[in-house]
């Protein structure tokens, strides 16, 4: 059986930690609302950490929930950090330099993180999604996109 | 009656219908564009159309973008509105079956005919489903929510406690904003930008198309696992016949939903899949690509369109946002609702009627034409669709609302519900409560005023009240047994297994 120790390191024990910290957290900040607003949420955090600690503690002592999932989950792949590490830098750099050109970028790089390597794929299909939502969204539509301040 | 179809099928009507038919669904499968939006961008375009068809062309637009909405949900787990979000689990878990042209098919099928049932609705029940909307209360309200969260249970196809805390989740990303009864901002952390809460298509897009592309980038391959598709359309579109319950019990439950002022489509498509899951023999299949999954949502997000008509024709009050932008056009064609519409001008409703049917005829032409053809986007290398998508739902999350919060949330949503997903958390169980949370909430607190404290007084006081409140507790118990049932199962399955 897995030490309590080891526990620490596992994700299925993780996951309901931080639902717990989050929940007392988040009731830690009830007093401040006004009477009236702070019913609810205090009933509601209070089920989430009577739930939260009950997982925690099933998770801790007994090593499994009360219906056990199926099978572990699969490992993480390189590839799979690589997109959230590209895609976060992408979402920055459209705060700062819009939409469109970050896209020029970010589109080839996460294809090519991911295995693509065909210079042709690259181009190709950067410039056609670029230029669909460009005519779809800012010409067509009209509708807002994230500007270059 | 006859003179407002015989207008409607004039040679040029019918084309510019087919045309904005087109327009419809491309809105609704571009994320962040949902019908209100699809009918406020249409609306200039039909000014130079008579009163009567401008007005039906209006609704076909409504109920054509919805089944847009399903089409992305199902194909790459991006919903294209908020009512479609149900759709994602049941029917994008077929396309990974490689039954995408299937359960587009199922989807095509029900989205006309729940835009059907709704139109029936509107013509011949129309005064006495505005009465019954009409008698919803806070205590009614707060009941109908309640009876939602109870199908929690339902939805959870994992770990109940895991589905529970998912929800507590979910109720919790609802109160973030100001608070509707007091004025009073909670969970804001003195940021502007959380005043009005979490935008629902963020949430929506974050926790079903960003957690997707993280999926994808951590398995390779294609969205078909088996790279090919074997599922037609022809095979999903009689599908909803040979779930008649489930058909009927969606129909219905979409156009309650809609009357009901305030309530939406994206609660009835919700609790339309949670009900399918609850009358299922099988219930354990929802989630991992069952026919009813798709079906259900499905059905029920449409018929919200003639539900959502109901109030707004006879008494001028909107049930579904989308109606409120439709209102906005009967007062701009110089209509009024009531006696107005029924009486003086009783062609301009009929022509309204007949393009809602028109429409689910003229979806389902397109949608058997074009469904194979988007089906194959699910054999497309997802080396090339992360980034598409993720492009995509950056624009959607950005378009509602145009602010840059809403990328984040649906980044940081999408990034938990990863987590969440690998780990059995209920994402469904976390979005219903999302969505049902602040009415809860709302009509607790109003019904409470409104009752001067007594449980009975504020709760109890009407017939419908009691009979939801009755609903609530059955729902309740039903839960109760099935977690007991399941639970004893888990226990007595090794050891009879050992035996």
């Amino acid at each position: 059986m897995k030490s309590v120790r080891g526990r620490f390191g596992d994700s299925e024990f993780l996951l309901p930690v931080f639902f717990l910290l989050v929940f007392l957290f988040m009731i830690s900040r009830t007093p401040a609302f006004h009477p009236r607003a702070r019913l609810f949420p205090t009933l509601l955090l209070g089920l989430g950490i009577l739930l939260a600690t009950t997982e925690v503690a099933l998770q801790l002592f007994r090593g499994r929930a009360l219906v056990q999932p199926d099978r572990k989950p699969k490992g993480i792949r390189r590839e799979f950090w690589l997109v959230v590490v590209i895609g976060a830098c992408y979402m920055l750099s459209t705060f700062f330099l819009g939409f469109y050109i970050p896209s020029l970028v970010y589109i080839p790089l996460c294809m090519w993180s991911l295995g693509v390597r065909r210079l042709k794929t690259l181009v190709g299909v950067t410039m056609f999604s670029v230029m669909t939502i460009y005519l779809v969204f800012g010409y067509w539509l009209s509708l807002p996109t994230p500007r270059f301040y | 009656m006859l003179e407002a179809i015989r207008a409607i099928l004039e040679p040029q009507t019918m084309l510019t219908f087919l045309g904005a038919m087109v327009w419809a669904i491309i809105l609704g499968i571009l994320p962040g564009i949902g019908p209100t939006l699809a009918i406020a961008l249409t609306m200039p375009f039909t000014f130079y159309l008579p009163t009567a068809k401008a007005l039906g062309l209006l609704v076909g637009i409504y109920n054509a973008c919805i089944y847009g909405g399903s089409i992305t949900s199902i194909l790459i787990n991006v919903p294209g509105t908020p009512g479609s979000a149900a759709t994602c689990a049941d029917g994008f878990a077929m396309s990974q079956k490689g039954e995408a042209g299937k359960a587009l098919g199922i989807s095509l099928s029900a989205s006309a005919l729940g835009g059907f049932a709704s139109a029936v609705c509107l013509l011949f029940f129309a005064p006495l489903i505005a009465k019954v909307a009409l008698a919803f209360g806070p205590a009614e309200y707060f009941w109908l929510a309640l009876w939602g969260l109870t199908v929690v249970a339902a939805v959870t196809t994992g770990s109940f406690l895991r589905g529970m805390i998912a929800a507590v989740f979910g109720f919790l990303l609802s109160l973030v904003g100001i608070d509707s009864i007091t004025g009073s901002s909670r969970f804001t952390f003195g940021s502007p930008y959380l005043l009005e809460g979490f935008d629902m298509l963020a949430v929506v897009i974050g926790t079903f198309a960003a957690s997707q592309v993280l999926v994808m980038a951590n398995e390779g391959g294609t969205i078909s696992k088996a790279g090919k598709i074997t599922g037609r359309v022809l095979d999903g579109l009689l599908v909803p016949f040979r779930h008649l319950a489930t058909l009927i019990r969606s129909a219905v439950i979409g156009v309650l939903f809609g009357a009901v002022p305030a309530v939406g489509m994206s609660a009835a498509s919700y609790f339309a899949y949670a009900e399918a899951v609850r009358f299922s023999k099988h219930p354990e299949t929802f989630g991992s690509g069952e026919e009813e999954g798709v079906l259900a949502p499905e059905v029920a997000n449409n018929a919200t369109v003639g539900g959502g008509l109901i109030p707004a024709l006879t008494l001028g009050i909107p049930g579904t946002e989308s109606a409120a932008v439709l209102l906005g056009a009967i007062f701009a064609y110089g209509l009024r609702p009531g006696q107005n519409i029924f009486v003086e001008h009783v062609d301009v409703f009929f022509s309204m009627v007949f393009c809602l049917i028109l429409s689910c005829l003229w979806m389902l032409i397109l949608g058997i034409f074009g469904a194979n053809v988007w089906a194959k986007i699910t054999i497309v290398p997802t080396e090339i669709l992360v980034p598409l998508i993720t492009i995509t739902y950056f624009i959607g999350a950005y378009a509602s609302g145009a602010k840059i919060i809403n990328i984040i949330v649906a980044f940081s949503m999408g990034l938990l519900a990863f987590v969440m997903k690998r780990h059995k958390y209920s994402l469904v169980a976390m979005m219903l409560a999302f969505v049902l949370g602040p009415m809860v909430e709302d009509n607790f607190v109003r019904a409470s005023l409104i009752g001067g404290g007594s449980f009975v007084e504020s709760f109890l006081s009407k017939p419908l009240s009691i009979f939801l409140a009755m609903l609530t507790l059955v729902s309740l118990v039903w839960a109760l047994r099935r977690e007991i049932m399941m639970a004893r199962k888990a226990v007595a399955g090794p050891s009879s297994s050992a035996a």
